[in-house]
This record gives C-alpha cells, sequence and structure tokens, in this order.
C-alpha cells in the first residue's frame, strides 16, 4: 500500500499542502486503497492488485484542475481585474481634472498677457486628446466588465 | 455524469468509492466510472452547492468522507430529470419506426 501512498503524493507534489489538499489526498488514498483491497478478494496478488487500483483509477489531472477551479484562481484573477478596472477609472479623473489646469493657465496667459489675441484655442484642441483617450479605455473596461456578468 | 451521482446521492449519503461500486452494479458491470473523474465531479458538485460532504466513522484505519446531497441538489436533479424526459420524447418522436 506504500505504492500508493507515493503515487499520490508525486501527482499532487505541485500542489500547496493546505487543509483541503491533505483532506483529498487522504480520500484518494483510501479510495485506492479499498480497490486494491477488493482486487485482493478477487484473488489478485497485492503488487497486481495495487497496481491495477492506480491504473484504474483514471487521471488524477482531471481532479486537480477541478480543484484548483474550486479555489485558488478565482479569487486571483478577479482581484486582478478589478484592480486594472480601478485604475482606469483612476486614470480618466487624472486625465480631466490635468487637462483642466493646463488649460485653465492657457487661458489665464492668453487673457493677461495678450488679451487682445485669442490663442488658446488651438493647444487646447491638443491637450483634450489626453482626457477623451483616457475616457475610451474606461468605456472599454466597463463594457467588457458588462459582458461578463 | 452529474445527474447520475445525484440520482445515487438521493438514496442515501455514500462515500466515494461506494459510489463507484453503486454505478457499476446499477448498470450491470456495463459502465465503470473512473474514480477520478467521479472525484473531479464531487468537486465541481460542492463548489456548485448541489451536494456537501462529512466526516464520517473510521474505517480502514482512515476517516471516510460521505457525501449527501442538498436541497438544491435535490431541486437541481429534478430539474434536470424534467428536461431529459422532454429531450428523450422529442428524440423518441424521430427515431420510432426507424
Amino acid at each position: 500500500m506504500q505504492k500508493i501512498d507515493t503515487y499520490v503524493e508525486e501527482q499532487f507534489a505541485d500542489l500547496p499542502e493546505t487543509e483541503q489538499v491533505v483532506a483529498l489526498k487522504e480520500e484518494i488514498k483510501d479510495s485506492m486503497e479499498e480497490k486494491a483491497a477488493d482486487f485482493m478478494l478477487e484473488g489478485k496478488a497485492e503488487e497486481d492488485a495495487v497496481n491495477k487500483a492506480i491504473v484504474d483509477f483514471g487521471n488524477l489531472a482531471e481532479i486537480k484542475r477541478e480543484f484548483q477551479l474550486q479555489n485558488a484562481p478565482q479569487e486571483t484573477s478577479g482581484k486582478k481585474k478589478k484592480q486594472k478596472e480601478d485604475m482606469s477609472t483612476l486614470n480618466l479623473g487624472f486625465s480631466i481634472c490635468g487637462s483642466g489646469l493646463i488649460i485653465a493657465l492657457l487661458v489665464f496667459v492668453n487673457m493677461y498677457y495678450t488679451p487682445q489675441e485669442i490663442w488658446f484655442v488651438f493647444p487646447t484642441f491638443a491637450i483634450l486628446w489626453w482626457p477623451v483617450s483616457m475616457a475610451f479605455v474606461w468605456l472599454k473596461v466597463r463594457k467588457r466588465k458588462v459582458m461578463q456578468r | 455524469m452529474d445527474s447520475i451521482i445525484l440520482r445515487l446521492l438521493m438514496d442515501g449519503d455514500k462515500y466515494g468509492y461506494q459510489i463507484s461500486k453503486d454505478i457499476a452494479a446499477w448498470t450491470h458491470e456495463a459502465f465503470q466510472i473512473k474514480e477520478a473523474t467521479l472525484y473531479a465531479v464531487f468537486q465541481r458538485l460542492e463548489r456548485r452547492e448541489l451536494i456537501e460532504s462529512y466526516q464520517g466513522e473510521k474505517s480502514h484505519g482512515g476517516k471516510r468522507k460521505y457525501y449527501t446531497i442538498t436541497t438544491l441538489g435535490k431541486a437541481y436533479f429534478h430539474e434536470a430529470a424534467k428536461e431529459w424526459k422532454e429531450a428523450k420524447q422529442l428524440i423518441d418522436v424521430f427515431m420510432e419506426g426507424v
């Protein structure tokens, strides 16, 4: 039965030793051992029975995939996306405030030094590209979020 | 697959290996499920809260993990059974008399 133990531990070596993983491994080992015991009752030698139990059990990767789905990845991926979304909103706010300040400065310089000629609108058009591009990024992120729901 | 396991759990709480034996017995050994598949399905059903597990009494030197169907699981099974019957009827309409 030592062989079952080694085999399961090997297969699950890349998963962290959390309480759930240990419980899952125990369950699988118990099940394999019982299966091997049944084969021995049918008259198989222990070595034979253990091998057959392991082979018949099937691919453990299947269980691992479901297990990982259940635990870690959901949390981390959700967190990452949320972080990204927060950044896009912050970027939009910053670009609006920043461009507003620059435009205000231009208007002030224009009115204070050359009130006879209105030239501040030209650089204003150039500066407006900043908040506009940020707004599009923000809309894209929001649309993706709605579609995911 | 999910429905088969839910059906077997309707008859009472069971542990993993018992279910695989039950499936073989119900189908007169015609269908042998791989335990790996079975445990993967358990993980999935538990995640969807259709079944629950608890530690049972000791045997073979270890505690056995028993699975039990939840109310949600029962409702899900009845829904799945209804859908299956409807689908079966529909297919029968086209397959009969061939």
